[in-house]
């Protein structure tokens, strides 16, 4: 039964739950104040018959149209199923009002799957229009995937209703009255449920750290489990984060006397430049460049272990108060990455040390700090820097979902990770991997009408054994102040070999981001090695890139796919400051929906969790995983790396300033 | 010889995958995982190392919703902050006994203006006060929050400084009480200061919902 309630913005739950022949899991997410939307993965055993269980995904929205007040209770409004088949089709209004904290009851009226037992009338329905009659769905034919607003509260309505009391801060007891008779379940395959009363029963136990488990006794025969777990992106465990501080900041007559800054100091003794090139090391950050040029000092820093490029330019600036003498009164902070200027960091040496402590000291530290274009910035190179080679060599998991012979398949094993930068923006980089134990290669392959350029996914599994992920050369450059280009040639990912070239316009302090991308690719041998096989295709988009500033990213891009096909994608993410996103997508192309396939167009939800998130320790690394309904051909991208908005953004002046507070960490 | 390194290293590193999850020459490993999985596995930071081999002042601290106790040392002063260090590198910074910053605990009080009660009891007054925390929140946003508070002397007690308590070095003190409160937060600093020296011995004060209070005590 639903209820009026939302979760506190942006949390995730994810909940799992068994009960008769029905499975299902969860994934909710708290996306504005007052609409979450889920997603659903079931598993209905035997509702095939002889066929056997029915894997069914579905979509949620939930819109919370007024919140509980003292006299009033929270209405809610919600879209079960939107895009599926149709198995839990429905829509609902729901009222919740608490009394004295504890007691909560709940009611409301619902359509579709939510109308299959206490009926009303719909009051729509009048001189037989079409709100009288809700059209039948088949839950097993039909391609799905396809928004049915032509359903939306017809037919009749269900009434439904319940209670819940808190016994106490962790235990809750439930009864319901529900209008969902399992009316599928009941009917198909003699029945996979039994049904005998309209009364649920539930008690739920709050484990702590955001788990609860729950036992269910539903419609008078089933018993049932569920566990489930929330997270509220904003509170990572480890909140603010562990390990090692920045350096105290010595008072600047003590730094003029250091051996480095005295004017008798010996040829063979290191000077400033030394010494701030190993105390960055010391801090994970490389001195890529460095002049002073009168009372100002200008250094290009390659950060490799700050997720928020704040603290990477606190740390720096941490260090050059701590190295340079007196009459250096101005810093220069040029965050680097792969050799390309991004951002220009100004900051008053004094700054630095006057408002550590001061009560409001990163917001005033900001706003006297001034962001440039990094383009342009010429500083003495360090020698030795390039070229510079780093490797990765450790565990990885590949995932693949909803085949419906196996919901999750998952390969784990070995791989490989190497950069060469051979000089600024020149980079050969590449990727082996090599499965040790998984399925993936059980995967099956579906039927296509286009191009098969991503549905041979479990063939290149089947038939390869160590895989050459990508191997390419690429090179990365500024032509001009706020633009950046590259190019990149070679083994471009798992199915694409080519050529990939890109322009971005993304001024330094600018929401907007402007870009094109041309790749002429040649799909690979399912081996995954060198070979190619004969289907080649030009592709290309021109891409928009909006930061709205209140955690949200749109992006829209627009051109060829790898079929061939000619369509937009649209791309929205809730980005948290600390840069766990959650996003959604879709993919609308000239391919006609029952061409397609199943799930009518390409569409998925996105997640990227930084690996500081998890350990509270600074770190670059992130854990991306793409879900999509199915992978099919059309709608289809390239996937070539470091595509430059995402390359750059976080070094652009727009994300610095967002994540200001950690300067002084 | 120098190509040849790395690539000696790499090897290792082929090893080392198979028994320990990965390795690389970027620092940033699925070791980070492993500190966070077991956080009682701690490493002693070079700065730490640096300022106890150098015999720098230390403190007794206790976090003590964790009840874990560790000796901090001095790892600096300016402008009258004394800033302490762990041993797994975080930070605590004090201004005359009154905890000012933290930084590394996972908690971040930013800074904190405590003039106003550090006046008062250094000056023997009870009454009302005000005091400010910055606090860097998990979301890497900063908020700025207003306590109200009531100073009081609780009057005499003698304690006992230093590890062993039957030959630690026994001082009377008083103890005054911070009880603070803003709409939604509350807590009671206590500090235990030496008459004539008005010098701070002992501390038991709040710094913030996620490590709670924090005790410390002066090493003699």
């Amino acid at each position: 039964m639903p209820t009026a309630d939302v979760l506190p913005d942006g949390e995730l739950g994810f909940t799992i739950s068994h009960f008769g022949a029905t499975t299902r899991s969860t994934a909710v997410f708290q996306i504005f104040p007052r609409l979450y939307g889920s997603f659903r993965y079931s598993f209905v055993d035997d509702l095939l018959g002889p066929i056997g269980g029915l894997y069914d995904r579905s979509f949620d929205v939930h819109y919370q149209l007024r919140e509980e007040s003292k006299y009033w209770p929270a209405i809610a409004v919600g879209l079960r199923d939107i895009l599926g088949t149709g198995l839990y089709s429905g829509e609902y209004i729901v009222a919740t009002k608490t009394f004295n904290d504890r007691f909560r009851l709940t009611g409301g009226v619902g359509w579709g799957r939510l109308a299959q037992r206490n009926t009303v009338s719909n009051p729509l329905c009048f001189d037989n229009n079409r709100f009288c009659t809700r059209p039948i769905r088949s839950s097993t034919t039909g391609q799905g995937g396809t928004l049915q607003t032509g359903n939306w509260f017809r037919g009749p309505m269900g009434v439904f209703g319940g209670a819940s009391w808190d016994y106490n801060d962790r235990l809750t007891l439930m009864a319901e009255i529900s209008s969902d008779a399992y009316r599928e379940e009941t009917i198909r395959a003699g029945g996979v449920i039994d049904i005998n009363s309209p009364v649920n029963l539930g008690v739920s136990y709050r484990l702590g750290r955001g788990t609860q488990l729950s036992g269910y006794f539903i419609q008078g025969s089933e018993i049932g489990l569920q566990l489930s777990y929330v997270v509220n992106p904003k509170e990572p465990r480890n909140n603010a984060g562990t390990g090692t501080v920045a350096p105290a900041i010595v008072p600047v007559d003590q730094v003029a006397l250091a051996s480095w800054n005295l004017p008798d100091r010996a040829p063979d003794q290191p000077d400033a430049r030394d010494v701030i090139k190993t105390r960055l090391s010391e801090q994970g950050l490389t001195l890529e460049g460095y002049q002073i040029r009168g009372d100002t000092v200008v250094v290009h820093i390659d950060n490799r272990r700050y997720d928020a490029s704040a603290q990477a330019v606190g740390r720096t600036n941490h260090v050059l108060a701590n190295t340079l003498p007196a009459e250096v009164t101005k810093f220069e902070v040029v965050l680097v990455r792969g050799g390309v200027p991004i951002t220009n960091v100004k900051s008053n040496r004094a700054d630095l040390a006057d408002l550590k402590n001061d009560i409001d000291g990163p917001w005033r530290s900001l706003s006297r700090t001034q962001f440039e274009d990094g383009a342009g910035s010429q500083v003495g190179r360090i020698e030795g820097v390039y070229p510079k080679f780093s490797y990765r060599l450790g565990p990885y998991a590949a995932f693949s979902f909803f085949d419906p012979l196996s919901p999750v398949r998952a390969d784990f094993g070995v791989q490989l990770r190497t950069d060469f930068t051979i000089q600024p923006g020149l980079t050969l980089a590449g990727q082996l991997r090599y499965p040790i134990v998984g399925n993936i290669d059980g995967g099956s392959v579906s039927s296509s009408a286009l191009p098969r350029v991503r549905t041979d996914w479990p063939v290149y599994a089947q038939q390869s054994d160590l895989e050459v992920n990508y191997l390419t050369a690429e090179y990365i450059w500024r032509p001009r102040e706020n633009f950046f280009a590259r190019v990149t040639g070679g083994y471009l990912e798992n199915m694409y070999g080519g050529v990939s070239a890109e322009l971005l316009w993304f001024p330094t302090t600018s929401r907007l981001a402007l870009g094109g991308e041309l790749n002429w690719s040649r799909q690979r041998e399912f081996d995954m090695l060198f070979d190619f096989r004969d289907y080649n295709v030009t592709t290309g988009h021109a891409s928009a890139y909006y930061d709205f500033g209140n955690g949200f990213l749109g992006q829209v891009d627009m051109g060829r796919y790898l079929a061939g096909d000619w369509g937009a994608t649209f791309t929205v993410n809730r980005e948290f400051n600390n840069g766990l996103k959650v996003g959604a997508f879709f993919t609308l192309t000239d391919v006609p929906f029952d061409t397609f396939g199943e799930g009518s167009f390409d569409k998925g939800i996105t997640m990227q969790v930084p690996l500081s998130w998890l350990t509270g320790r600074p770190s670059k690394r992130n854990i991306n995983q793409t879900v999509r309904t199915i992978l099919r051909d059309g709608g289809a991208r390239l996937n070539v790396r470091n595509r430059l908005y995402n390359y750059t953004r976080n070094d652009r002046a727009t994300r610095v300033a967002d994540r200001w507070g950690r300067y002084y960490r | 010889m120098g190509q040849v390194l790395p690539m000696i290293r790499a090897g290792l590193c082929t090893l080392l995958t198979l028994a320990l999850g990965a390795c690389s020459n970027t620092g940033d490993t699925v070791f980070d995982i492993r500190k966070t999985l077991f956080p009682g596995d701690q490493e002693f930071v070079q700065r730490y190392q640096t300022a106890a081999q150098a015999q720098a002042p230390q403190l007794k601290l206790l976090l003590v919703e964790f009840d874990e106790a560790s000796l901090i040392s001095q790892d600096s002063v300016r402008d009258g902050i004394v800033t302490w260090i762990t041993p797994d590198g975080g930070t605590l910074g004090t201004k005359d006994g009154f905890l000012v910053t933290t930084n590394g605990f996972g908690i971040g009080l930013l800074s904190s203006d405590v003039e106003e009660p550090r006046a008062m009891i250094a000056s023997g007054v009870e009454g009302p006060s005000t005091r400010f925390h910055t606090y860097l929140n998990g979301n890497d946003r900063t908020t700025t929050r207003t306590y109200k508070c009531v100073i009081k002397n609780q009057g005499f007690q003698d304690i006992v400084l230093g590890n062993d308590p039957t030959q630690g070095q026994t001082v009377r003190t008083f103890i005054w009480s911070e009880d603070c409160q803003s709409l939604d937060q509350k807590f009671q600093n206590l500090y235990w200061v030496v008459p004539g020296s008005n010098r701070i011995v002992q501390t038991v004060q709040w710094t913030g919902e996620f490590v709670g209070e924090v005790a410390t005590q002066v090493v003699p």
